[in-house]
This record gives structure tokens, C-alpha cells and sequence, in this order.
């Protein structure tokens, strides 16, 4: 048995945002994949499937389409791994992973040319999670009506605006991770952070 | 307080809102279809069937091994006689060996007029556009620089006023896998 075999990966998003996970396991992952063991590549689906699903659903609007995205993201990756050079860098693969992400929900978007659609599959996710909550019902019936008013308006921006705002203030991703993904530069980055999110304050105005 | 101060409170605020959203459930079937589809063989396209090796047998005599080596060595003196002829005018970079062939010194060079700044990214600088910023060596839009880089194959693309856009002289220029295509540089 080889080093490589014993390798745990932490699941938890905490640790995946604090960056507290060694790039090296990933490379030690990817390595194995590349060597023909394509089980070495379930850890990395089990641990980034959340936030490339929930990048693409932002992007897209539906459960359906977000996860033909997801799916279709990881196998691109897979297909590309002996492309992929972490280089030790912190998160390489995760934003790696986004970057096709992200570009697999814009050919879904320029293919579908999608006009704004009720989420109707994420509001019965919601109600579904209330049914099990027996606790301030009205609370919950709020935050659940400003998730469908905030996605709502999401999806009337348009897709350099919505891309923006889905990985900084959704995912929480910082300026210098979204840099490699979007390839904009740092400065046109930002200011396109303070646009989007104008638009944003504004297509909320309307949505109700 | 001017305006910029005056949104940051409402920033905040949305960002916090629009963090909500991060709370999302993936479907379970989506690790095992991923698993199910990475497990099956990938369908043979044409560029899986260019990069595939293949094992070929080559017999020659020896005088037409002889012929080759004088023809090769022929176009190696051809190629330096080149190399020496004058100054690059074309985007395609060109290589000086050096360190006796461990690394090469390459210059990249794109013409390319109304433009304000010109970066070179590859995965020789983790395609970072903000590492290597070219030159405007004329002032008219001749833009260039010199790296050493090891021996092997290079993919890289210019970021010009940060648009990426491939080398338009690249004698290789090959799919990214993303929809995009990388220029090859080999050395």
C-alpha cells in the first residue's frame, strides 16, 4: 500500500473557505487519477459537488440545468486533469473547477439565450426544509421569500454582471481567486463587483 | 461622504443577502452519475486519435541513413544561417538555446496598435495576466519581452487590455478543453 492510498480529505465547506486544505492532497489525488485510478477522483466530486452545483444553479435558475452544468464540469475536469498544475498553490482545483464551471453555464446561457423564470425547483426545496422546522414559521417564510426575490433578480442581469456577484458575494470568493476564473484583471474585477451589484439593488426594486 | 462611502453600507447588506443563497443542496444523484460517467470509455474523437501514441517500425539502409544525416545536418546550418538574418518582425516567438539546452531564452512579440497594455500568460507564470507585462519597445505598438523557459511544450495567450486573445502567429494553436483555444509554444 502506497502513501498515496491513505490520503482523508476534510469535507466540510468551513475548511474548504478558510483554505485550511493542503493543495497537496488534491495533487496526490489528481496524480492517481492520472495513473488510471479513476475512484481517486470521488473525494474531489464529494467535496466541490456543493459549490459547483450552487455556482451553476445561480447562474441558470434551474435544478435541471444546474446539475447537467455540474456534471458536466467535473467530466470536463477529469477529461483535462493532466492539464491541471496546482503547483502547491492554495484552492488551484477548486477554482480550476469553477472556471470551467462558470464557462459551461455560459454556453448553457448563449445556447438557451434563458429570459428570467420562476425557480420554482428551489422553492419547493424550500418548503420542503420548513416542513421539518417547526420553529418561527413566519421567519422562515421570509428568508425563503427573499431567496426566491434575490434569485428572481439575479437572473434579469446579465451574465458578466451575474457571474460577479454569484462568486464574490454568493460563494464568498476573494478578488484574487476570482482574477484566474474570469480572466479579468484585479481592477476591472472590482469595479465590475460595484456595477453588478448597483444592477442588482435595482432589478430587486422591481422584482417582487 | 461621498457616493463610493455611501453604498458601502447597502454593499454589505446585499452581499450578506446574496450569501444565503451559497445554501444549497446538491442532488444525490449527482456524485454517482459523475463517478458512472468518468468510468466510461471517452469517445474517440479526432484530436484523442492525433495525440495517441503509436508504434511504427522504420527500416533504411545504410546509405539512406547516411542521405538523412547529411540532409538534417544541412537544415540545422540552414536554420542558424536564419536565425542570425535580422530582427524578429512577427508575433511568433523565437528561441536562443541556451544553458546548454536546459533552459531557452524566448522572445514574444505581438504588433498590435491602439492597445495600452499587453501581458503574456501561460502555464510557465500559473497563468497569472499580471506577471509579465510585455514592452511597447517602439512606441507604436511593437510590444515584447524575453523569457527563459525550460525545455518542453508551453501554452500560453496574451492579455491585451485584458482581453485574452491566442498568439496570431503561432504555429500550433490547440483547444483549451473550455471552448477556447491556447497557442503552443515547443522548445
Amino acid at each position: 500500500m502506497t502513501g498515496d492510498a491513505s490520503v482523508a480529505l476534510p469535507l466540510d465547506s468551513a475548511s474548504l473557505r478558510s483554505g485550511a486544505v493542503h493543495p497537496d492532497e488534491e495533487q496526490v489525488l489528481v496524480n492517481r487519477c492520472l495513473a488510471g485510478d479513476p475512484e481517486a477522483f470521488r473525494p474531489l466530486v464529494q467535496r466541490y459537488q456543493r459549490v459547483t452545483f450552487s455556482v451553476a444553479l445561480r447562474m441558470l435558475g434551474s435544478r435541471a440545468d444546474a446539475e447537467d452544468v455540474a456534471q458536466q464540469a467535473f467530466a470536463d475536469a477529469y477529461a483535462a486533469l493532466d492539464r491541471f498544475h496546482g503547483e502547491g498553490r492554495s484552492r488551484a482545483f477548486y477554482t480550476w473547477l469553477l472556471r470551467i464551471a462558470i464557462n459551461r453555464a455560459k454556453d448553457v446561457l448563449k445556447s438557451k439565450k434563458r429570459t428570467e423564470e420562476p425557480l420554482s425547483a428551489e422553492a419547493e426545496g424550500g418548503q420542503a426544509m420548513f416542513a421539518h422546522d417547526p420553529g418561527s414559521p413566519e421567519a422562515h417564510a421570509g428568508q425563503a421569500e427573499d431567496r426566491r426575490r434575490l434569485q428572481a433578480a439575479l437572473l434579469t442581469l446579465p451574465p458578466q454582471y451575474r457571474e460577479v456577484l454569484v462568486l464574490k458575494d454568493v460563494e464568498g470568493l476573494a478578488y484574487e481567486e476570482i482574477g484566474p476564473i474570469l480572466r479579468l484583471p484585479i481592477t476591472t474585477l472590482k469595479i465590475r463587483v460595484v456595477r453588478a451589484r448597483a444592477r442588482m439593488r435595482a432589478a430587486l426594486e422591481e422584482v417582487r | 461622504m461621498n457616493q463610493r462611502d455611501s453604498q458601502i453600507p447597502q454593499d454589505d447588506e446585499l452581499a450578506a443577502r446574496l450569501a444565503t443563497l451559497r445554501d444549497v443542496t446538491p442532488p444525490p444523484s449527482l456524485v454517482p452519475s459523475v463517478m458512472q460517467r468518468i468510468a466510461e470509455p471517452a469517445p474517440v474523437t479526432l484530436w484523442t486519435w492525433l495525440r495517441r501514441p503509436r508504434r511504427f517500425e522504420l527500416r533504411l539502409s545504410p546509405l539512406a541513413l547516411a542521405g538523412l544525416a547529411v540532409a538534417g545536418l544541412l537544415l540545422v546550418a540552414l536554420l542558424a544561417r536564419d536565425r542570425r538574418s535580422g530582427p524578429v518582425v512577427s508575433g511568433r516567438p523565437t528561441a536562443t538555446a541556451a544553458h546548454e539546452a536546459e533552459v531557452v531564452l524566448v522572445r514574444f512579440v505581438l504588433v498590435t496598435s491602439g492597445a495600452h497594455q499587453v501581458a503574456l500568460a501561460g502555464d510557465f507564470n500559473g497563468w497569472d495576466p499580471g506577471h509579465t507585462l510585455l514592452e511597447n519597445a517602439d512606441g507604436r505598438g511593437t510590444f515584447a519581452t524575453n523569457l527563459w523557459l525550460p525545455r518542453g511544450a508551453h501554452e500560453y495567450m496574451f492579455v491585451v487590455d485584458g482581453q485574452w486573445v491566442p498568439d496570431p502567429t503561432a504555429p500550433v494553436r490547440i483547444p483549451d478543453g473550455f471552448g477556447r483555444t491556447n497557442s503552443l509554444l515547443r522548445l
